[in-house]
């Protein structure tokens, strides 16, 4: 009796023991300080790996389940000598990605490694509700204030309190015997009699004139003029996030405007710099970053550009656009005149939707030229110059863009 | 008599109306004369029917180079062609590395380079601060060089996109020699990266292969 209870405490221990063992195996037991696998993680290992998607390498939220933890170590201090020896899963591994090698991390020591597969679990179980949360935020997008309904509502009270008074005016009429009419031939009669009436149709007459020459002086003066123009992009690409709050410096993207006459749209390769990596906006979510690589043919699940795919042209709708017989020059601007994007449009950063900013008059041109003042110091291109003109204006003078010819004709109209 | 005032008065409000219409941000307004506002001419990126694809901009004939182009050996875009460009990529002898040309490097840097690998190069700019970003290793931590810089900054490499559209091979080198001034700032070496150091730097990395093969 005691005998065949040992044989089965011993069994079960037994038992305990292996699936222990086999779970240990599997990396249950790394214990570590996950924000410090943040760190390193982030330094080291995320310009290839990402949690819960395949990037240039696997996904790493669950490794720890797919291999063994000592492997891990092994792998991760220095993959080639683990090939080299032979290893089979890091040789299957390395041919699966097509031999892209991963660097070696001999600076890392083992507690390091066991940090950053802490943080690989941690990391994982966090993004998970994360997801869920910034879901529903996106579904509760802001909505504007829609006022067709309450306002229609209102209109049927005021139709239906017409009609009450028409049929109470009639009703009245009859009882008293008198003809009743209808309203439109109320209206009829209340107009003929305003309109007998001159001094009623005099006052009617000049208070017309001035809203109609009011509005036609508005709407002339504002031919030619796009102040305030802001059509929809094809892709809510948001200034305010890019330039504002990531502080992306406006040169990053509009390369051209550094050194040519256009301040050019960024070719969608640029979009792709960082887009590669982002794939998921903090407003539209994944919606508008799929458009780029609709347009480049990017495929986010595999990693890689889709091959023989026809990329399309992303259509932006132009917004600042001089007449073509005004020649402007955004080097000139930007590189010699060192003048902020800013002074001419706007609070770029701030704008979640870009608007025209200037009016971009002829007068608003003139007015900047005749009141800038050259930035001449520590301005290589105008050290020559500079000297000619303290010649001729003095020591002391301030330079405007006028002085040196900023307002003659030809320098714009040619 | 009555009537056609009428008409006359709503008529003046529908017009009235339809200019008031045109303050629609959607729509940029009217122009006076667009055919003088407007010239046949193409604008930049102006859609052109005439083309299958309707770009306006063409692309060169194949292998045009254009005037002034600093040519550059091409090494393929792989792990080997990044290892190769540690000794084969090369300044041109006679490209300046003075003061100016560092301070032209700095301001590139801090355009196209400072909001991921920071001000300093220690990989912490502002998009990494915000942890938008990561995987940005600081320019101490890697054995880089002149060539290898070259060679990240036109193909890019692990996270980092090519930048060969927004910067020139000039610009390259420029920046390049300024990432060498971070990284020894970062090591603590005072003296100016000259283009000796950056030879040695490199000679170092390719004696050093056997044990840092990986290092990519």
């Amino acid at each position: 009796m005691k005998n065949r209870f040992i044989q089965r405490y011993s069994k079960a221990l037994i038992v305990f023991l292996f699936s222990v063992l086999s779970t240990l195996a599997y990396g249950q037991e790394i214990s570590g300080d996950a924000a410090n696998g943040k760190t390193l993680f982030n330094a080291n290992c995320a310009s290839c790996h990402k949690l819960d998607k395949k990037a240039i390498g696997p996904a790493l939220g669950d490794v720890t389940e797919r291999r063994s933890t000592e492997w891990l170590v092994k792998w991760i201090v220095n993959n080639a000598e683990l090939r080299a020896s032979g290893d089979e899963e890091a040789i299957a591994i390395f041919e699966e990605y097509n031999g892209s090698v991963m660097p070696a991390f001999p600076g890392l020591s083992e507690q390091d490694v066991m940090d950053i597969l802490v943080y690989t679990v941690e990391g994982q179980k966090k993004a998970a509700p994360e997801e869920a949360g910034t879901g529903a935020v996106a579904g509760g997008e802001p909505v504007e204030p829609d006022n067709t309904v309450p306002l229609l509502i209102l209109g049927a009270i005021l139709a239906f309190l017409v009609y009450l008074l028409v049929t109470v005016k009639n009703t009245l009429k009859r009882v008293q015997g008198q003809p009743t009419t209808s309203l439109a031939e109320d209206a009829n009669i209340i107009t003929r009699t305003a309109l007998k009436n001159p001094k009623i149709v005099t006052l009617l007459t000049i208070l017309i004139a001035i809203v109609f020459f009011q509005q036609l002086y508005i709407a002339l003066m504002s031919v030619g003029i796009s102040e305030k123009y802001q059509p929809s992009q094809p892709i809510k690409f948001s200034h305010e996030l890019h330039a504002g709050q990531n502080q992306i410096d406006c040169n990053y993207c509009h390369y051209g405007a550094r050194k040519g006459k256009h301040s050019n749209i960024p070719s969608a390769g640029v979009c792709m710099n960082c887009h590669m990596q982002v794939q998921e906006g903090p407003k539209y979510g994944t919606e508008e970053i799929a458009k780029i690589y609709a347009a480049v043919g990017w495929d986010p699940e595999t990693y890689q550009y889709i091959e023989g795919y026809e990329q399309k042209p992303i259509k932006w709708i132009r917004i600042h656009n001089l007449p073509d017989l005004a020649y402007f020059n955004h080097s000139q601007h930007v590189t010699a005149g060192q003048i902020a994007c800013q002074t001419c449009h706007g609070p770029i950063q701030e704008m979640e939707e870009v608007y025209q900013y200037s009016s971009l008059t002829m007068g608003w041109c003139v007015n900047c030229h005749r009141e800038t003042q050259v930035q001449v110091k520590s301005n290589d291109y105008y050290t020559e110059m500079h000297e000619k003109l303290k010649e001729k204006y003095g020591e002391d003078a301030q330079i405007t863009v006028e002085m040196i010819g900023g307002l003659e004709c030809g320098k714009c109209h040619y | 008599m009555s009537k056609l005032k009428l008409f006359t008065y709503s008529g003046v409000a529908a017009v009235m109306l339809g200019f008031t219409a045109c303050n629609d941000k959607e729509h940029p307004g009217w122009e006076y004369m667009p055919d003088m506002y407007r010239g046949p001419a193409l604008n930049t990126f102006q859609a052109y029917d005439q083309f299958e694809d309707s770009l306006s901009a063409r692309l060169p004939v194949e292998g045009t180079i254009p005037r002034g182009f600093l040519a550059y050996d091409k090494l393929p875009n792989t792990p080997e062609g990044y290892e190769r460009s540690k000794t084969e990529t090369k300044m041109p002898a006679d490209f300046p590395s003075d003061s100016l040309t560092l301070s032209e490097g700095g301001k590139l840097y801090g355009i196209y380079c400072a909001h991921c690998h920071g001000e300093k190069g220690d990989g912490n700019g502002i998009l990494v601060q915000l942890e938008k970003y990561v995987g940005v290793p600081a320019y101490d931590t890697r054995e880089i060089n002149l060539g290898s810089i070259f060679h990240v900054v036109t193909y890019g490499k692990g996270v980092m996109g090519s930048h060969a559209a927004q910067v020139t091979p000039e610009e390259r080198w420029k920046v390049a020699q300024y990432v060498m001034k971070l990284r020894s700032e970062l090591l603590g070496v005072t003296e100016e990266p000259a283009e000796e150091d950056a030879g040695a730097t490199a000679d170092a990395a390719g004696s050093e292969e056997t044990t840092e093969t990986n290092e990519g």
